[in-house]
Formats: structure tokens, sequence, C-alpha cells
């Protein structure tokens, strides 16, 4: 018997893939994923032929060497400008309205006479100092010791509030134990015992990033707790059924499953985890935008407290908008189904 | 009643006890015995909460009886096994993979390499009508759509026995007819041995081999009907008259 062979042409002429398998049924990558039916939205090659999105053709009951050629029948993809209109994020238009309202009330209020320049500076004076703390290097040292603190304390707080959280989640006798005292830990107010942080972990990053880190451990583990709860018991018996393993049912239901969750409680802790270094920073430091801010007001220049508020904010925005982005990457199922 | 030593999966004087909420024991199940012969399609029947569904998740391993002992290929089965597959009334999904990765995801667990992994996904996507809906994430999918993909996820691990939970009570009458005939022709490609709950009686006459019918709570096997019926079996056997009088005495055994 010969080698089945299936042959695929595009209707442009170009020869895409020839392949020659002994097997009936398969899957068979193709070299060149831009010559798949499917990526340019026509419907499958041969009923017993479908190419998939992934590279992949798959292919069944090829019993005789078969020739399939596309044909455009189908629907032509939108135009590129077409697909590019539709990506734009049509409310970033409102941007620059509403940043110009703003801008304008401040220069009107700086500018009406009745406050002194060190109660509202004008923003032609912040933008100043912006431009000579940029020139000198020291707004970029600024940024960089905040976020390093505000990060770090953001990861060691993530790797114990997932750990508690998910055996609290899973084993009944430790959120009976552990539970209160935790709370109570989270009742703490931490801009109240920040000065003892510093005492007692010294002016330097440490005190920082346990500030960040206490103030982002609770989000995060209660976000671990639901997201673990939430896992479909019905899921779990399927797992179960299927002789999963305790790390697999970790690895490929309790993740994914929590995801929503875990990423909620992320959201949350990022932008907590900035006002974590910064009030670490109003105590003592010597770098930082919180320290910015305390060394604005110590010299009565209003313009550079100003400054370091809006790039505490700006920092905090672009955190927020990274986990944002990962959330959108990984969770784009959630999309599925819905019009 | 067939052979202990033939069958491939055989239960032996079970009995199960739930203990609900005020602390009461439920009598689920007494003094059930089985035997599954290889390759054939047994239907078990009965009244809501008879135990048909703890019956089988004691079958696959879940859970474990008070008493008696359940055997998989003559050996006692303590904990779930890959070669006993169990299909929901649910479909079970996970929502956040495609049809293509919910199939793959028993023979990812089994640690079976990719390749070959692509090859068996394939093979099932056809059998089951699912090629070109390999990418469609579960939520763009139809109910009977999405218990096919179930049913090819439950078959991809080429199991000796299935083990089927209402498979089809979440679907419309209509729905519920074809995919029953498309169960039958799936399993014709086959060799596993099929044991099916449900609460359909024509269900159960046009699809098995033999139908057992048990007892309200505890839940006990009162009857054992053959289907006589040859295979492959069409559309127009539910109006046969043997066909009605078999389901007939069902209902009067349930009854």
């Amino acid at each position: 018997m010969p080698k089945p062979t299936v042959k695929v042409w595009m209707e442009e002429g170009v020869h895409s893939a020839i392949f020659a398998q002994q097997a009936v049924v398969g899957v068979f990558k193709l070299p060149q994923v831009t010559c798949l039916c499917c990526a340019i939205g026509l419907p499958p090659v041969h009923p017993n032929v479908h190419s998939t999105q992934k590279g992949r053709l798959l292919m069944s009951s090829i019993t005789s060497t078969q020739v399939v050629s596309l044909s455009s029948q189908a629907p032509r993809p939108l135009p590129f400008w077409r697909r590019w209109l539709r990506k734009i994020e049509w409310r970033l238009l409102l941007l620059p309205v509403i940043g110009l309202l703003l801008w304008q009330g401040w220069v009107l209020l700086a500018e009406s006479g009745y406050y002194a320049d060190f109660i509202v500076p004008h923003p032609d004076t912040v933008w100043a100092r912006l431009q000579e703390r940029w020139a000198d290097g020291s707004l970029v040292t600024h940024i960089a010791t905040t976020l390093r603190e505000a990060l770090s304390g953001l990861f060691i707080a993530s790797l114990i509030a997932t750990a508690l959280g998910y055996i609290i989640a899973r084993v009944k006798i430790f959120d009976y134990l552990l539970t209160p005292y935790l709370i109570f830990l989270q009742a703490i107010p931490i801009i109240a015992i920040s000065p003892l942080i510093i005492i007692w972990f010294g002016s330097g990053l440490a005190s920082k990033v346990v500030i960040a880190a206490m103030i982002t451990w609770f989000p995060m583990m209660i976000a671990t707790i639901v997201g673990i709860r939430n896992v479909s018991t019905n899921l779990r018996e399927m797992m179960r059924a299927n002789a999963a393993t305790h790390w697999q049912i970790f690895r490929h239901l309790e993740i994914p499953s929590a995801m929503p969750e875990l990423l909620g409680g992320l959201k949350i802790a990022v932008t907590l985890s900035v006002v974590g270094a910064a009030v670490g920073e109003f105590v003592s430091a010597r770098e930082g935008l919180g320290y910015l801010v305390m060394y604005g007001r110590g010299i009565s220049d209003t313009p550079t407290v100003v400054l370091a508020v809006l790039m505490l904010t700006v920092v905090s925005l672009v955190l927020y908008s990274l986990v944002a982005m990962l959330e959108t990457s990984l969770l784009s199922w959630r999309k599925a189904g819905k019009p | 009643m067939i052979q202990t030593q033939t069958a491939i999966l055989h239960a032996d004087h079970i009995y199960h006890t739930f203990t609900v909420a005020n602390g009461q024991p439920i009598a689920a199940l007494e003094d059930v015995s089985l035997a599954l012969a290889p390759g054939t399609f047994t239907a078990l029947i009965g009244p809501s909460g008879c135990g048909k569904s703890t019956l089988l998740r004691i079958l696959a391993g879940l859970v474990e009886p008070i008493s008696g002992q359940v055997q998989f290929g003559g050996l006692a089965l303590d904990r779930p096994q890959r070669q006993i597959s169990l299909i929901f009334q649910k479909d079970n999904l996970m929502p956040w993979r495609t049809v293509y990765e919910n199939i793959e995801l028993p023979l990812q667990l089994a640690g079976i390499p990719k390749p070959e992994r692509e090859q068996r996904v394939a093979h099932l996507l056809y059998i089951t009508g699912l090629l070109g809906f390999e990418n469609h994430y579960p939520a763009e999918l139809s109910g009977g759509m999405a218990q096919r993909v179930a049913i090819a996820r439950g078959l991809i691990n080429e199991p000796d026995v299935l083990l089927m939970d209402e498979p089809f009570g979440a679907l419309d009458a209509l729905t519920r007819e074809q995919m029953g005939q498309e169960l039958l022709r799936i399993w014709a490609t086959t060799q596993a041995t099929v044991l099916m709950v449900t609460h359909s009686i024509s269900e159960a006459v046009f699809l098995a081999d033999r139908v057992l019918v048990m007892s309200p709570r505890p839940g006990h096997i009162i009857r054992e009907v053959s289907i006589p019926f040859t295979r492959p079996r069409g559309i127009e056997l539910l109006t046969d008259t043997t066909f009605t009088q078999l389901a007939a005495q069902i209902r009067a055994a349930i009854h």
C-alpha cells in the first residue's frame, strides 16, 4: 500500500506543504504557520483534514493520496488598518481633555493670588524641579530606591502570604488555629508601628521592605484563601478520578483556577507596596520618593513635595498597569463565549 | 450472572453509609454485588437518591465503602486507577483550557510524551466529531458539545472500564437521543467495558446489553434484565415491540 500523502495548496498557488505519513490519523507539524488555512480564516481544507491555529494539521482517514486546494470563498480578513483601529483604546482620547482641565485648574488656582507659592506652587515651578532633578539624576535614584523597597517587600510578602493562605484554605486545623492571630497582626496600624520598625531594622532598605511586606501580605493571603477555596469540588473529583498526584492537582487545577483571585489580590497589593515603602521613608530615610516628600517639606520647598507625590502616583500606576497587562494575557480564556 | 473470574470489575457485598448534618447515619447501599464482563455495556437504573452515584464512585475507587470489596482485574481496588475512567453528569471541563487541552489532560497527568499525546487527541477529536473545535474554550460550546469533550477526555487513556454517571442527564431530550447513538458508535471503536447510570429507561434499553435495576434507599440490585438486541442498533429500535416490553418490565421493577 502506498504511503498516504496530503498536499495542501493555497489559492495564490503557493505550495505550502506535502506530507507523507503512514498514520491514518494524526497531527503533523506544518513548516510555516502562515500557510494554515485557519490563519487566514478559511474553513477546513477537507472534511478529513483540518489545520489548527497552533501550527498543527489534524488528519483523519487519509487512505490514499489526496490533493487539497484552498478556495477563497471564505470572508477575507479585515484590512490591517481596520484591525489596528479596533485595538485602539478609545478612552485614551479623554486623557488630553482631562489632563488639560486639571492643568488649567491648577494654573488658575496658583495664579489667582489667594495662595502663596509655598502653599499652591505654580505648575511651571514643579516642572522646573522635575527638569533639575532629572538632569542631576537624583530623580531616577529616588524612584529606583522606592521601587526596590516596594517590590522586595511585595515579593517576600507574596511568598509568605500565598503559602500561608494555601495552608489555611486546605487544612482546617490551620484555619482554626492561625486565622485569629493573623487578623490580630493585620489589625496593628502599619503607619503607627513604622517608627518601631525603623528602630528595629535601621533606616536603610530592610525596614522599608518589612513595612511594604507588612502592608501587602494581607490582601495576598485573603486572595489566596478565596481563590483556593473557590476551586470546584467537581474538578477536584475529576482530577482524583484521573489518579492525579497532589502536585498535579496543585499545578494543573489549583493554580490556574485561583489565578483570577490571585491577580486581583496582586492588583491591590502592588499599589499598597508603594504606600508601604513611602511610609517607611517618611519616618527615616536617606533616599526614595517618600524621603523627597519629607525633604521638600523640611526646606519649605512645596514644588519638590508636589513633584515627589506625582512621581509616587506614576510609580503606582505603572506597577498596577503591569499587573493588569499580566491579567489580560493570563486570563484571556475568560473572554471566551462572551459577545 | 457473570462468573466472577471472568469479570474485569467486580463488586462484592458493598455496604455504604452516609452521615448527614445532624449526625444521623443513612444507609445508602446495602449488599450490592455486581460483576462486569469485559467489553459489555451495562446500564444501572433506579429511583433518585438510591445510591447509584455513590456506587459508581466506589467502583471508581474514589470512595471507600464501609464494608465489601471492589476488585479490578483480580486485584483489590483501593484508589482511582487510570484504566478506570469516570464520566460525570456535569461535563467538568476546565474553563481555562481549550477543547484540545481538556482532552489532553489525562495524558498529561499520565506523563505521556507530547508527540504521542497529539496523535491520540487528534484521533479522539476525529471520532467524537470535534475536529475544528479544538481551539475553542468550553464557554463557547453547547451542552451536547461540552459533554462530547468530556467523553473524549474519558476515552483518551484507552480505559478498560468506563463508568458514566448520567452523562446525558443535563442535556435536552433530542440531544440526548443523538448522543446515545453517538456513544454506541464511539464505543464500538473501543474495547471498553461500560457501566452507565441513567434515569431513562428507554436510554438504558437502547444502549445496554444488560440493565440492573436498583431499589430505593438503601440501594441494592433488585432485578437484572438482559437486552437481546444485536448491534449496531438504530433509532428504529425505539418503536420495536420487544423494546417496549423490556422497558415495561423494567418500569414495573422500579415501581
